[in-house]
């Protein structure tokens, strides 16, 4: 049976070196350093685990600093699975160096109880309405705290809110639904976006879709980003288990990154007997909104709405789902709406996640890029479909002063049904 | 190793963000895409000429070698640092400066990638024809070291023809400016001696490149044929008849099999050839030049002609071509890719023979060919896993260009010679032509700084006496 | 010349006459009289018959130190900076034969002294064609016409010298012969010493073939004749052609002194201040068609004066009369001076304009063409010598202030002799060493070249 390792080392072999991939990495296009791309973390990977000239440790920045977007696998000839590769290097690397205790306290205790995360949501909202949050930062004491410190100005002012409880109060019976869905609604939206909540909950019910909202834990994918695969696993059969208990058509989600990991259930339990099964039926209901709307034939039944759209990708859902024209068939469907295709829209905005708080600057440059391609649009609306985008491209419009509106794609959908005619 | 003192002189030309000198970094800079490697000593990241001129001015005078390089795309070993050194790299010298269609030009800095040019002249109604398979990822700079080429080549040129001006850093650290904005100055033709050098005779820090208007439209084809020499008189017939297509790829049969394992784009795999053909220019024009092509491919027997009525069909005839090298790499990620060129008409003679030397050598040869030119590609596959048969590949690609050769070819019409073909260079030119060569080199940099190892096959075939210590 | 050298002299003749055969060397006045270059008078003219024979010519000339001329047709050899000396005219005239036509391949090796209006007479037979149109077809050879860079109008469809030639074998200045280039359409194998002979003047090697590319004698074509009552409306229309999908062959452009016949010769009349905007197109019928109807369409809207639309047989008699314009113009060149003026294409029109109103303030008497595809301008000017010295340095300042330059290509030799052609710029040095890499001891040329190269 080989290693975990040598089948790392294995899949690094698909590499040709012909550098197609900088073509669609992010990183090398701020930076323009071979190391910053598909090729070169590769390259430096096979230093290590098959040339043994480097260690392991010795490539932290290669193996965290990827914003694993998956964007170098468009390009790629022979199909190197470069963001699979760098969690697998993680989870190596992880092994070698072992995790530190604010890690494991934060993906082994915190993430897998959202009364907890809400509970941490709300001591952030008693510094921010004590004026503590903001004092910290002009005192400079955030910077103590390095990137993670620079990219807290990121995190918005935290509202008032209820948590799941009060979101799973608004999900109602409907008369004559055509559907039903669990809605997965992940760790964001409940603590920092309640109100988004309530708009997916609004569209999909005029959908006639019936939407129940299930006591989900975090997806996972957090974790697996650090290479913390047990949690992952964990969490995932949380999640798998509660499923199995409901009698739904579909699991939806809103967040990119949340249905990306979902599906990917299957993978992250196929060596494991008891659960293989049941992660494949779990993933194989699993669907992002836009794709189940359009599926099922999206309720056009809308008010106008006079705005020059444009949409951002965000990476789970353009490389990951290879979902790309769902979204801006809605968008397009929408009337008054002007759509604008921006360059680069499938380009990663930065986030990844909680990328900005490891790697600030970087994170920094590539959304300066996106932001670039944003002006030249001409819109007055950035719309995208994940809650860290929406995160980070706010940020980018607020510092560069742009007059755009940042909307998730349900936001705007509900906007639309709410000016029907008859509606008001 | 270099001093620590030579690096701090670089790090105080280009700033520490803008130099490289762990062993990673080094690792990172060793290769391109072919599969050597060799590792510099540091890495600079010069933004600017007078930056470019210090690093040179140092490299000079600690007679120091320096390899200019771009992306790292190049196929034949062009920017691998065999004796050490400095990698100059260009990626940070990405501005276009300027872009004037009433003249017809472009200035650009050399780290500008050929794809983004592209995309800022496409808006104007213009573009740069010379556009290599790398185009979304290699730099101008670097296709002009190599005298880049591509499909679009046949109707409008090589990169030589494209590039009017260029400012040169020489290895004492002279800037000087070869060629002009304007046309015809007189003097030596020293960009054309630039062009195509491989980073030997200097580096390029800006481009004066030649822009023309795209086509008014253009019309796509897929022809099959069950005979080679079919297709090979069709191409010769479409061109004697005055049309100058803006691309006709050659497929054969063994390459159409394995692009169909991974893109459906529906190309038999039953039949001997298929051409890809492209015709633009007057929208008016067009119409009958399709129907001449369909009458030539129709009297040299095509088996069926296919004719995109539509863009979306236009996409799916090249989905497969452009799908080619990307399927034979799911197969074999480290095939060896050819580049001899034959005369236009010995095409498909040129691809009996490689079909024999297949057999010879026993391994599996697929064909993509540039068959308006001349220019093939056989991209040879073997098991990674066993030696033997990677030799035998080798050999296969040395009996491949032998063969150019001998039918009035070239053993590269576009990915240049570097280290790859540098044996080869013995079969096609005499003694007198190297030293010619080599001449020109003393000129421009008689101190071997820019690029050595490269091109020119070492003067003495009896081996080097070994010191003890490793040799390169 | 002194003893010495008249000995040595003798010794190298004798020597010539070893390899070429004595038949073939010619030392009286009457035959070098007429290869006289620049005042000075060759010595010994010598006619060799093949590469090899060029090359002991050369490496015996490098032991003697002669200095050697090499001669195609001699149509150019009154231009560019002075030679410093002339011992033997190298003359190619008896290499004049097609080696090898590769109908299949486009393609045909020539040795160098074949005169292009005879290869172009050959080529037609199998239905082909170089689209190479310098001045002087008549008399210049395929080997001098590469060695000067002589390009013509039809650079603007089909490309220059350096795209028309694949590859040039020469004798290197100490007697080496180099093959270059080869026949294919694409290569990069090694150095591209092919495109550096190109141009050179003679001065790093004796090109003694070369492989060119050909192309089919087109279907059709069309000449249009548009006079314009400004040069303005003329340099727009242009600039609208070049900004359109179109691909004429040629685009020239005359003022009333240079334009004057050929317009009679179409029949219409060119007054004072008008120009003469002459498009050529060829290709398929439908080409020339849609070619026809866009540029008529386009001079009407610019308020042409006249459009003659010319085809075939007319049209070739039409352009003749033109092309016979540039000897006309410098008639017997005892104080006519040819200039060129390269300009960015946008901005030909304000050199043409600046040209124009420089010559009418110094009273100098002048015609000018344009090749507008190439933002290029030919001055033809006559006048005294100090007034011509002093004219070129205006229309120095001038090209340069558009961000080109202007040179003189022809002149009466007291001229040449007195003013600098083209000062050196900052690859001057680089070009020196090529020289020295190739010819150490300068005996090929030797004074040919910008910044009077020795």
């Amino acid at each position: 049976m080989p290693t975990a390792a040598e089948e790392l080392a294995e899949t690094l072999q698909l590499c040709n070196k012909c550098g197609l991939c900088l073509a669609g990495c992010p990183i090398y296009k701020v930076t323009g350093i071979e190391w910053t791309s598909a090729r070169g973390r590769v390259a430096l990977l096979r230093s290590a685990l098959l040339d043994e000239r480097l260690e392991l440790t010795d490539l932290n920045d290669p193996i965290f600093n990827c914003l694993t977007c998956n964007g170098c696998t468009e390009h790629c000839p022979p199909g190197v699975p470069t963001g699979d590769i760098i969690f697998r290097a993680r989870q190596e690397l992880l092994k070698k160096k072992g995790n530190p205790w604010t890690q494991r306290l934060l993906f082994q205790k915190l993430l897998p109880n959202p009364e907890m995360i809400y509970k941490a949501s709300r001591l952030l909202r008693l510094a921010d309405v004590t004026g503590l949050r903001t004092l910290a930062r002009k005192t400079g004491l955030t910077r103590l705290v390095g990137d993670a410190g620079k990219a807290e100005a990121m995190v918005p002012r935290v509202p008032s809110s209820e948590g799941l409880k009060a979101i799973q109060r608004m999900a109602k019976k409907l008369d004559k639904p055509k559907y039903h869905a669990a809605y997965f609604v992940g760790c964001y939206a409940p603590n920092f976006a309640p109100e988004r909540a309530a708009a997916t909950i609004r569209v999909l019910n005029k959908n006639q879709v019936e939407v129940t909202v299930p006591d989900f834990v975090c997806c996972g994918l957090p974790a697996a980003g650090y290479g913390e695969m047990e949690s992952a696993r964990d969490l995932a059969k949380k999640n798998i288990e509660l499923a199995s208990t409901l009698k739904v058509d579909v699991v939806v989600t809103p967040c990119a990154s949340c249905s990306s990991f979902l599906k990917d259930y299957a993978k992250l339990l196929a060596d494991d007997p008891e659960w293989a099964e049941k992660a494949k039926e779990f993933a194989s209901k699993v669907r992002d909104i836009s794709e189940f709307l359009v599926d099922i034939g999206l309720n056009t039944e809308m008010g106008e709405l006079q705005k020059k759209v444009t949409f951002h990708d965000p990476c789970h859902l353009a490389h990951y789902q290879k979902i790309k024209d769902q979204p801006r068939t809605i968008l397009k469907s929408i009337p008054g709406v002007e759509f604008i295709e921006m360059d680069e829209a499938d380009m990663c905005c930065g986030a990844a996640g909680s990328y900005a708080f490891k790697n600030y600057d970087l994170s920094r440059k590539v959304l300066a890029r996106k932001m670039d391609n944003v002006a030249k649009t001409g819109a007055d609306t950035l719309v995208s479909s994940c809650p860290a985008c929406i995160m980070q491209l706010s940020c980018g419009v607020g510092q560069q002063k742009l007059p755009v509106s940042v909307l998730e794609i349900v936001e705007l959908l509900d906007e639309a049904y709410r000016n029907a005619k008859g509606n008001r | 190793m270099m001093a620590q003192n030579l690096i701090k002189d670089l790090t105080r030309i280009v700033g520490k963000e803008n130099i490289l000198a762990d062993l990673k970094d080094q690792i990172s800079y060793s290769y391109d895409a072919t599969m050597r490697q060799e590792l510099p000593d540091v890495i600079v990241f010069p933004r600017g000429t007078a930056e470019v001129q210090a690093i040179m001015k140092l490299a000079h005078r600690e007679k120091i070698p320096a390899v200019p390089r771009g992306a790292g795309t190049n196929l034949s070993g062009g920017t691998i640092p065999v004796k050490g050194g400095i990698i100059l790299e260009i990626s940070r010298m990405n501005r276009i400066l300027e872009i004037n269609t009433a003249n017809r030009r472009a200035v650009v800095e050399p780290g500008v990638v050929n794809l983004d040019l592209q995309n800022a002249l496409a808006p104007l109604g213009y573009f740069y024809p010379p556009d290599p398979a790398s185009q979304k990822t290699s730099t101008l700079g670097g296709n002009i070291g190599e005298n880049a080429g591509g499909p679009l080549c046949l109707r409008y040129g090589v990169t030589s023809k494209y590039v009017f001006g260029i400012e040169v850093v020489l290895a004492d650290g002279e800037v000087i400016n070869i060629g002009d904005y304007v046309e015809d100055f007189p003097g030596y033709d020293l960009r054309g001696l630039f062009i195509g050098s491989e980073g030997m005779l200097g580096i390029a820090t800006k481009l004066i490149l030649h822009i023309i208007p795209k086509p008014e439209a253009s019309r796509t084809m897929l022809a099959i044929f069950d005979h080679l020499e079919n297709s090979g008189q069709a191409v010769s017939d479409i061109i004697s008849a005055g049309i100058v297509p803006e691309a006709m790829e050659l497929l054969d049969q063994n390459i159409c099999r394995v692009i169909e394992q991974s893109v459906k784009a529906g190309y038999p795999t039953d039949a001997a050839g298929i051409l890809l053909i492209e015709v633009a220019g007057l929208a008016d024009t067009l119409e009958k030049q399709v129907r001449e092509i369909s009458q030539f491919c129709q009297k040299n027997n095509v088996r069926e002609l296919r004719i995109a009525q539509t863009n979306a069909e236009r996409d799916a005839i090249w989905a497969g071509r452009r799908g080619a090298f990307g399927s034979v790499a799911r197969i074999c990620p480290p095939y060896i890719v050819c580049d001899g060129t034959v005369p236009r008409n010995k095409l498909p003679e040129a691809l009996h023979k490689v079909g024999e030397i297949a057999e010879k050598n026993k391994v599996l040869i697929v064909n993509v060919a540039h068959a308006g030119d001349g220019n093939l590609h056989p991209l040879i596959l073997f098991d990674v896993n066993n030696p033997e048969e990677e030799k035998a590949a080798k050999k296969a690609g040395e009996d491949i260009l032998d063969a150019c050769i001998a039918m009035g070819g070239t053993i590269s019409g576009e990915h240049g010679i570097g280290l790859e073909k540098m044996k080869a260079m013995r079969h096609m030119f005499d003694p007198a032509d190297i030293a010619a060569m080599r001449k020109a080199k003393h000129a421009f940099d008689p101190d071997d700084i820019f690029n050595p190892g490269k091109m020119f096959p070492p003067e003495t075939e009896t081996p080097q006496p070994t010191t003890g210590g490793a040799t390169h | 010349m002194n003893k010495d050298s008249s000995r040595a002299g003798q010794a190298f003749h004798q020597k010539l006459g070893e390899i070429v055969g004595a038949k073939n060397v010619l030392t009286d006045e009457k035959a070098t009289a007429p290869y006289t270059v620049d005042g000075l008078t060759p010595q010994a003219v010598t006619y060799p018959a093949t590469t090899e024979q060029v090359a002991s010519i050369v490496r015996a000339a490098n032991e003697s130190r002669t200095t050697l001329i090499p001669w195609g047709g001699g149509s150019r050899q009154e231009s560019g900076p002075c030679l410093s000396a002339a011992d033997t005219v190298l003359c190619l005239k008896n290499m004049n034969q097609i080696v090898e036509l590769d109908a299949g391949n486009f393609t045909v090796q020539v040795q160098a002294g074949i005169v292009n209006d005879e290869l172009q007479k050959q080529l037609a037979k199998e239905t082909f064609f170089l689209p190479l149109d310098p001045f002087y077809t008549e008399r210049s050879t395929i080997g001098g016409e590469i060695a000067v860079n002589a390009n013509g109008p039809r650079r603007t469809m089909y490309g220059l010298v350096r795209d028309l030639v694949l590859g040039v074998t020469a004798v290197t200045p100490t007697g080496d012969i180099v093959h270059t280039g080869g026949k294919t359409m694409k290569n990069v194998a090694g150095i591209d010493l092919c495109r550096m002979y190109i141009g050179s003047w003679g001065t790093l090697g004796v090109i003694t073939e070369a492989v060119l590319r050909l192309f089919p004698l087109p279907e059709t074509s069309a000449g249009l004749y548009i006079t314009f009552p400004d040069p303005e409306e003329a340099f727009r229309t242009v600039g609208q052609l070049l900004n359109s999908p179109l691909t004429p062959s040629a685009i020239e452009l005359a003022d009333s002194v240079a334009g004057q016949n050929v317009a009679e010769a179409t029949g219409s009349k060119l007054n004072d201040g008008e120009v003469l905007l002459i498009v050529n197109a060829e290709g398929t019928k439908d080409d020339v068609g849609r070619h026809r109807k866009d540029i008529v369409a386009l001079a009407e809207a610019n308020r042409a004066k006249t459009t003659i639309t010319l085809e075939d047989e007319e049209a070739s008699r039409a352009w003749k009369v033109y092309r016979d314009v540039h000897e006309a113009m410098l008639g017997d060149n005892s104080s006519t001076l040819q200039g060129k003026a390269s300009v960015p294409i946008s901005k030909l029109g304000d050199m043409y304009k600046e040209a124009k109103k420089i010559s009418a303030s110094h009273g100098v008497k002048t015609g000018v063409t344009a090749q507008c595809g190439s933002g290029i301008l030919y001055t033809y000017l006559t006048d005294t010598p100090e007034k011509l010295a002093n004219i070129t340095g205006v229309l120095k300042k001038a090209a340069a202030d558009l961000s080109g330059f202007f040179l003189v290509e022809s002149a009466p030799l007291s001229f040449r002799k007195e003013v600098t052609i083209l000062p050196p710029r900052n690859d001057y040095r680089l070009m020196r060493r090529l020289k020295t890499e190739f010819d150490p001891k300068n005996i090929l040329n030797p004074g040919r070249l910008v910044g009077g190269l020795r």
